[in-house]
């Protein structure tokens, strides 16, 4: 397996309290992998400590390390990283319930692309036209670009900051539940555009159900406290009375 | 039992609210039906002709003009520094300061909250006093003296409303910046500062009304009944100004007809704030409506 990110002997505390120990995991190339456990295991903050969104709350303390493998050059997000707000926009974060900005469709792209990139206005469109293609949006938005984006159903905003994530053209997606809000047409929908989108972009999914899990993933690490108690990968993952165990120890 | 308090909570919550209605709808009937008796064109410019006094500078004796253009160039001057001076106040505490420092800013805006305006124009006024026996001897209370000390008194407004609006966001809007790549500064100008904005809006109409209103400050500070007739020709002129002119008017006036005068000027004052606070309005609404399209 070709690794693109790898997390190492990473811990988190908010305060005096430890939210992750020592945990190992890596994500690949061509892959969706998948991060399950209960609720409170520590699965958003894993996935935040990639990007190190949880700098941006008091109190927090970060150890180990995570390496991207970016184009035959190692960049480290924690001990000397050279630039922080590059590290974030490598990486394309959705959030779990849909975080469009409380502006037009058109705005919520040229905002982050005008500001992070430097595009001038033709490139913000092109861009954004090739965004809300890829994530199968463009046909509902065209006629109504300069609507709030906050007008849109659940499914297509979580959409829209799909495709505002890719317009960036990060070099791995960070998902968080993102179809935990949604009703079961607009999680399956994403689900086959994240079936699609990982052989370009290796993609880091937490998950809230196991068969969504068994349905997209690649590989599967399930938390617990904290820590990866286990691994599962390739013909385990289709292992029904294996997934089943797991279901019971889980939820 | 339970059923009978909430539905008592409604009422009260109801009388309360048509409450307020009725009581300003009041004050502003009784100012009406006093000043009516007294308004007109004389009421501003006495028996000049209304453009020879604004652009003329043709000099009103017995009209409010020149306390209206007063209070006017006040609550502007000091607006224009304590508007800006304030959100970015607000904006470093907010989003900058850290620890142990940012617990002394905070406690020590919360103190310039609580200095009664008394003090601030006694403040104003020592500074003069100082001045002159120091390095301006010719120094003197004026118009810009009695804005910055304005300024002073609301500072602490435009601060805590831009604080507790940034303050207030959401969570998720805090992180969709940094996500996206934005630096935490872009992240305050592009997203956070544009979204508060409505809050921040409400500290500038408090702010412009508090600086129109206020007396105490002024009085010590260069506020004159009499300054010539005509609006204030510098920044260290002598001015005349609405709410003083009521506050003397009120203490000496010798006729019914004066005391209207009075109660005319008030009514004045208060459209005065009303415009300067749709204004801000306005101002904001386009702001926002440039944004979010
Ligand atoms: N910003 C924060 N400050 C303090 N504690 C936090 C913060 N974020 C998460 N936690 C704590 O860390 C633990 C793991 O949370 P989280 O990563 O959100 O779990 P999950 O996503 O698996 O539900 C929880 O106990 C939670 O209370
Ligand atoms: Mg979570």
């Amino acid at each position: 397996m070709e690794s693109v990110v790898k997390v190492e002997s990473l811990s988190v505390w908010f305060g005096a309290a430890r939210v992750l120990r020592d945990v190992d995991i890596e994500f690949a190339r061509g892959e969706l992998t998948a991060l399950i456990g209960p609720s409170g295991s520590g699965k958003t903050t894993l996935l935040r400590a990639v990007n190190r969104m949880n700098d941006l709350f008091p109190g927090v303390r970060t150890e180990g390390e995570v390496t991207f493998f970016l184009n035959g050059t190692e960049v480290r997000a924690y001990n000397d990283c050279p630039d922080v707000a590059s590290l974030r926009r490598t990486a394309g974060m959705v959030f779990q319930t849909p975080n469009v900005l409380p502006t037009s469709i058109r705005q919520n792209f040229s905002i982050p692309l005008r500001h992070v990139l430097g595009l001038s206005k033709p490139h913000v469109e092109e861009r954004m036209e090739a965004a809300l293609r890829d994530a199968e949006l463009w046909d509902e938005v065209k006629d109504r670009l300069g609507e709030q984006a906050q007008t849109l159903s659940g499914g297509q905003q979580q959409r829209l900051c799909l495709a505002r994530a890719l317009s960036l053209e990060p070099r791995v997606l960070l998902l968080d539940e993102p179809t935990a809000s949604l009703d079961f047409r607009a999680s399956r929908r994403i689900e086959n555009l994240l079936v699609r989108l990982k052989e370009r972009y290796p993609v880091l999914a937490v998950s809230h159900s196991l068969g969504q899990t068994s349905r997209i993933a690649d590989r599967v690490y399930v938390m617990s406290n904290g820590a990866i108690v286990e691994h599962l990968e390739g013909e385990e993952l289709h292992d029904a009375e294996r997934l089943h165990r797991l279901a019971e120890d889980l939820f | 039992m339970r059923r009978y308090g909430e539905r008592l909570l409604a009422v009260a919550s109801w009388v309360a609210g048509l409450g307020v209605l009725a009581v300003v709808a009041g004050l502003v009937a009784f100012l009406a039906s006093r000043a009516s008796q007294v308004l007109g064109v004389e009421l501003f410019f006495g028996d000049v002709a209304w453009y020879s006094a604004v652009f003329g500078g043709a000099r009103v004796l017995d009209g409010i003009w020149p306390a209206i253009a007063g209070t006017l160039m006040l609550v502007f001057v000091a607006a224009a520094m304590a508007i800006p001076l304030g959100m970015a106040a607000g904006i470093y505490i907010s989003e900058y300061a850290k620890g142990r420092f940012r617990t002394w800013v905070t406690l020590m805006v919360d103190v310039l909250a609580g200095t009664p305006s008394i003090i601030m124009g006694l403040f104003g006024f020592a500074m003069i006093l100082l001045l002159r026996e120091t390095f301006a001897p010719n120094a003197t209370t004026g118009l810009l003296l009695a804005a910055v000390c304005l300024a002073l008194l609301v500072l602490p407004y435009m601060i805590r409303a831009t604080q507790s609006a940034l303050e207030g966001l959401p969570v998720r809007l805090r992180l969709l910046g940094p996500s996206l790549g934005l630096s935490h500064t872009q992240s305050v100008v592009r997203v956070l500062i544009p979204s508060s904005s409505r809050g921040i809006l409400s500290g500038a109409v408090l702010s412009l009304g508090r600086a129109a209103e206020d007396t105490a400050v002024i009085m010590l500070t260069g506020a004159v009944a009499t300054a010539g007739g005509r609006a204030p020709q510098s920044l260290t002129a002598k001015f005349e100004a609405l709410p003083f002119s009521i506050y003397v008017t009120a203490a000496e006036h010798n006729t019914v007809e004066e005391l209207n005068v009075g109660f005319a000027m008030a009514l004045v004052l208060l459209a005065l704030t009303a415009s300067l606070f749709s204004g801000a309005f306005f101002l904001q609404r386009s702001l926002e409506r440039r944004w979010r399209a």
